[in-house]
């Protein structure tokens, strides 16, 4: 009878734990899934959508600058050249009317005297006599200009409510580099109208372009522009008016001038002061997600529901069963609990022989230790008293310890004068407090530290100073090693040469860049027919001209990175717009060799980091340069970019099927002027500073370059730069 | 009775996801049937061409695809004034969603025609809209019209400065113009009155139809004029080639608008760039068609590009060299 009742006690326990079972993982899923998955989802979505917006602005505010900085680059360049023509001249008229022509967005362009009043003036469509000739002098494009600065007005709306701008840029003479005029142009901005045009946003977005009053100045609906349409009064244009970005999911919301709810993002010009918006109707963006949002719920409380009625159908089931389940519970948890307690005295055991041994060992090694210690003393003693580089080491407290013959005579201190004293008493040596000023706070830096020490008068000696503090196992600092090298010679001799080379790249880049123009005149058969002949000679000339220019610009870079005068633009932009403007750049160049130039995207976007784009436009420049030309033809050239989680860096690969580097010849790879043998072999041309400057730019980032190589096989130059900057 | 009620509450609860899920799909595939426009293209003559093939292009790169979503009917009057209005009628009894128009006198035909109507006019090359009446201003046409202007009034007095830096001994140019053209009337008084400040004299032939200008050119004899300049009338052009003889036989520069002619063999062509021009007014057509705007809401546009041509060869014939200046200013040479 007993054993019949527990028969039926056993099977009912198992029916209840089989339907709770089942209900909990009905629900615990539908929880799960709707907290782990859908919630982190529609969050991440709804982001995404954001995150797209914002690109698209980025990207719009990035065209939109590189255009302007491209109208005011070629007026620079045209400034120049009518500067060496004189701005009275026939000459000057035709550079004008070439540079109208080649710029249809360039509404009107004149030159304007001394005295502010306009010499020459043209349109494409407008007739300028000398009775139309205005006097500016009190213009902003003409203050700007006569004090040698270029000028970029607010934006002006002409009298058929186009917006356009005003560009003054100076221009001064071939000789005796004095400002001999301002060239003024009028700049219409329906190129802007074109790029919001071609961005697509969904079904209801768009992107548009607003000055800083809030006026709109670009659309897809140029009629709204024409409308003189102020926008002052919307969230995202109220931020970029300040100069603010505008970005943010939950007050991302507004209704925006046409009453519609919108979500949208704006991003802040800061050198034009205009603002780029980029908004898409909430419907569109959250329509989906609360759809979804509504079937999660829905399914939800439908499991619940579910579960409910299970939970209604367990309790059918008999209290006797739930008892013995109860009974059976408390029993096995108190098996549990003995069976641990002897695992636990059983594992004590075996760790205190182990912890027996281990101390007989130690016991042993230390002995052998202290012998070995004292030996290695002696030895170290006996080097550093031979180096004829300086030598101090600091103790923990940062009081001099020990200091080596070398650093005794240039500090005319001795040691018994220096050991263990207290900084006051080691600043009345002038040279020694010095020192110490110098590397301040690095004295007890933890990391490895370089820098350069120049000893006051009489001394005047310039050391390369390295810190290097040495750690115990556990990190702690016992002390800290400064090591001098004298490099008073090496830097005298490369002030000289730095300082020859700007003045001789500054004074040759002048008349390169004139010479440059009147042989394009000539090529361009504007100041009358050519042979087919002279005009192959004069196409030689104008290449070898252009080598030149590139060399004088390397040569200059080299020099400002040398005076410390190569100045960083820092802002956050994305490395693989950064590349694949650059590739776009090389087309030409790829075509030419027939190599095959691919870039492989990460995939997923890499996060902003904090760079000077056209620094690093530059140094993709030359390592692309350098893979397309040291390459076979029909070879390949591919460029990576990934995050490297590990240092948190993005590191970015340029590897080709070219010539490769000599093994031998790797170390010196970054050094100025330097050229593989095989490289001068195919290409005569280069200058042999591509890399330097590669290699100063990265390290100015913060990064770091290599470089693998084997010959006729390739090369792969990395080169990383941090994610979380500190520039 | 227990087990009963526990079973209904599942199947209900069944039920009604399952109808819920099925509403969501409903919901969701509903497809819109495409539409497909009837726009009329009516053309005053044949040298305007590239601006109906503008339009086209900026339509089918707004997605307005011929022969799938949109049907064109075009009908070219071929110069002819008269032919132009019956045209305009013809394409108001079709009721199109939407009439194309280029030149004033094509302009002018299809306001008459759509005065009692709603369908929308988008016009282009259009000298001056507000002067000749088609738009109360240029912010806002106030009736069923907008489009693009091709500002050859404006550039009147542009064009005949290059005319004179083409060659700088011009002294005598002809012009021939009808006084009631809304474009070639005002552009020829811009022209007169800056031609002292250049040393020109105008010789202003008033004419009424091409054949005017066919006899009159018959009579020329060499000394009458050092140049033939088209003011901006699109009649003028229909007699193209008697101007082109007539210039290579006097050896006097012709100086047209755009760049057919100078293809023909005339000497120069200066004016907008006609196919982007009619490309800038799909987007408003594609305004008033999807709803988004009436015509009467859509400012009136200016041009951005203008074109100049000039032919080598025919300077050969006539014994004349360009200028640097000029060369310098050209953007396409025809050999």
């Amino acid at each position: 009878m007993e054993q019949s009742q527990k028969g039926i006690f056993f099977r009912l326990k198992l029916i209840y734990i089989i339907i709770a079972l089942l209900g909990i993982g009905i629900l615990g899923a539908n929880l799960a899934i709707n907290l782990f998955w859908l919630s982190p989802f529609l969050e991440n979505l709804k982001q995404n959508f954001l995150d797209l917006e914002l690109a698209q602005a980025e990207r719009i505010s990035y065209i939109i600058r590189t255009s302007v900085k491209q109208v005011i680059k070629n007026s620079e360049e045209i400034a120049i050249s009518i500067g060496v023509t004189g701005i009275e001249t026939g000459e000057a008229e035709i550079i004008l009317s070439r540079f109208l022509r080649d710029n249809p967005e360039i509404k009107t362009v004149s030159v304007m005297g001394l005295d502010g009043r306009e010499i020459q003036k043209m349109s494409v469509s407008r007739f300028y006599g000398p009775g139309d000739m205005e006097n500016l002098f009190s213009s902003g494009e003409f203050l700007g200009g006569i004090i040698g600065e270029t000028f970029v007005s607010r934006v002006i709306f002409s009298e058929n409510a186009e917006p356009y701008i005003v560009i003054g840029v100076p221009v001064f003479s071939f000789d005796k580099n004095e400002v001999i005029g301002v060239l003024r142009l009028e700049l219409s901005l329906w190129r802007v109208w074109d790029v919001v045009l071609a961005v697509v946003i969904g079904r209801t977005g768009r992107a548009y372009v607003v000055d800083n009053e809030g006026n709109l100045i670009a659309d897809p609906d140029s009629s709204r522009v024409l409308q003189g349409v102020n926008l002052a009064n919307i969230p995202p244009v109220e931020a970029a008016i300040k100069g603010n970005d505008f970005y943010d999911l939950e007050s991302g919301r507004y209704f925006n001038e046409k009453n519609k709810e919108v979500i949208g993002v704006g991003v802040s010009m800061e050198e034009l002061r205009w603002g780029v918006i980029v908004e898409q109707s909430t419907e569109e963006i959250l329509g989906p997600i609360q759809s979804l949002e509504k079937f999660a719920s829905l399914f939800f409380f439908g499991s619940l529901a579910v579960l409910i009625v299970l939970a209604w159908m367990a309790r059918l089931l008999s209290d006797s069963s739930r008892k013995m389940a109860k009974n059976y519970t408390q029993l096995e948890a108190q098996k549990n609990e003995l069976n641990s307690s002897a695992g636990l005295l059983l594992a004590r055991d075996v760790e205190l022989s182990k912890t027996q041994k281990w101390l007989k060992d130690a016991l042993v090694k230390s002995d052998k230790a202290r012998v070995d210690l004292d030996t290695e003393r002696k030895r170290m003693e006996a080097v550093i008293g031979s180096l004829i580089d300086c030598l101090v080491v600091l103790d923990a407290d940062g009081k001099i310890s020990s200091i080596n013959p070398s650093a005794e005579k240039v500090f005319e201190v001795k040691e018994e004068w220096v050991v263990f004293k207290n900084s006051e008493e080691l600043f009345q040596y002038p040279y020694l407090k010095s020192l110490f000023d110098t590397i301040g706070k690095h004295a007890s830096c933890k990391i490895f530290c370089e820098l350069e020490l120049a000893l006051p008068s009489p001394s005047e000696k310039i050391f390369e100073v390295v810190i290097m503090p040495f750690k115990d196992e556990k990190e702690n600092i016992l002390g800290t090693v400064i090591s001098m090298h004298d490099i008073t010679r090496e830097k005298h001799v490369e002030k000289m040469k730095t300082e020859f080379v700007s003045l001789a790249a500054h004074q040759l880049r002048t008349p390169l860049s004139a010479i440059k123009w009147i042989l394009r005149t000539l090529l361009d058969r504007d100041v009358g027919e050519i042979t087919e002949e002279q005009a192959e000679i004069l196409e030689k000339g104008y290449k070898s001209n252009e080598r030149m220019i590139l060399l004088i610009n390397d040569l200059l870079n080299v020099a400002r990175i040398e005076e410390g005068r190569f100045l960083y633009n820092l802002a956050y932009e994305s490395i693989e717009e950064i590349i694949e403007e650059v590739l776009v750049e090389m087309e030409h160049q790829t075509e030419e060799k027939k190599i095959e130039l691919v870039f492989e995207k990460p995939p997923a976007p890499l996060p902003k980091i904090r760079v000077d784009a056209e620094k690093i436009k530059l140094a993709l420049h030359n390592l692309l340069d350098n893979a397309i030309s040291y390459n076979k033809e029909g070879g390949r050239v591919i460029i990576a970019a990934k995050k490297d989680n590990r240092t948190n860096d993005i590191e970015v690969a340029v590897q080709d099927t070219g010539i490769g580097i000599p093994l031998a010849q790797q170390n010196r790879l970054f050094n100025k002027f330097f050229r593989a043998d095989n490289a001068l072999k195919i290409n005569t041309e280069g200058s042999g500073l591509g890399l330097f400057i590669v290699r100063n730019i990265v390290a100015a980032h913060g990064g770091k370059i290599r470089c693998e190589s084997r010959e006729n096989e390739g090369t792969i130059f990395r080169f990383t730069l941090p994610i979380s900057s500190s520039l | 009775m227990s087990k009963k009620i526990a079973a209904a509450f599942i199947l209900l609860t069944a039920g009604i996801v399952i109808l819920w899920i099925l509403i969501l799909f409903v919901r969701n595939n509903g497809v819109e049937e495409a539409k497909v426009y009837q726009i009329g293209l009516l053309q005053m003559s044949t040298p305007v061409n590239p601006n109906i093939e503008g339009f086209k292009a900026g339509m089918e790169e707004l997605g307005y695809v011929e022969g799938k979503n949109v049907q064109y009917t075009y009908l070219n009057a071929e110069g002819d004034t008269q032919k132009v209005i019956q045209y305009a009628k013809d394409l108001v009894a079709m009721n199109p969603d939407l009439i194309f128009t280029n030149t004033s006198p094509a302009t002018k035909a299809a306001k008459e025609a759509t005065q009692d109507t709603d369908i929308p006019v988008v016009f282009s090359m259009v000298a001056d809209p507000l002067g000749a009446g088609f738009v109360q201003s240029i912010k806002s046409s106030g009736n069923n019209l907008t489009g693009t202007s091709c500002a050859y009034i404006e550039i009147a007095a542009k064009r005949l400065e290059v005319l004179k830096e083409i060659d700088p001994k011009i002294k005598k140019v002809l012009i021939y113009y009808r006084p009631e053209d809304k474009s070639g009337g005002p552009a020829t008084t811009k022209i007169q009155e800056v031609a002292p400040k250049l040393g020109v004299e105008i010789v202003a032939q008033s004419v009424n139809t091409v054949d005017e200008i066919k006899k009159h050119l018959e009579t020329l004899k060499p000394g009458d004029a050092d140049a033939i300049m088209d003011p901006a009338d699109s009649m003028i052009n229909s007699a193209a080639k008697e101007l082109i003889d007539i210039s290579i036989k006097l050896k006097i520069p012709l100086f047209m608008l755009t760049g057919q002619e100078p293809e023909m063999g005339a000497l120069a062509g200066y004016g907008v760039d006609y196919f982007d021009l009619g490309k800038q007014n799909a987007p408003l057509a594609n305004k008033i068609l999807k709803g988004i705007a009436r015509p009467s809401q859509i400012p009136i546009e200016m041009p951005r590009k203008f074109m100049f041509i000039i032919n080598m060869a025919t300077a050969e014939k006539i014994g004349l060299s360009f200028p640097p200046s000029v060369l310098a200013k050209v953007d396409k040479i025809i050999k």
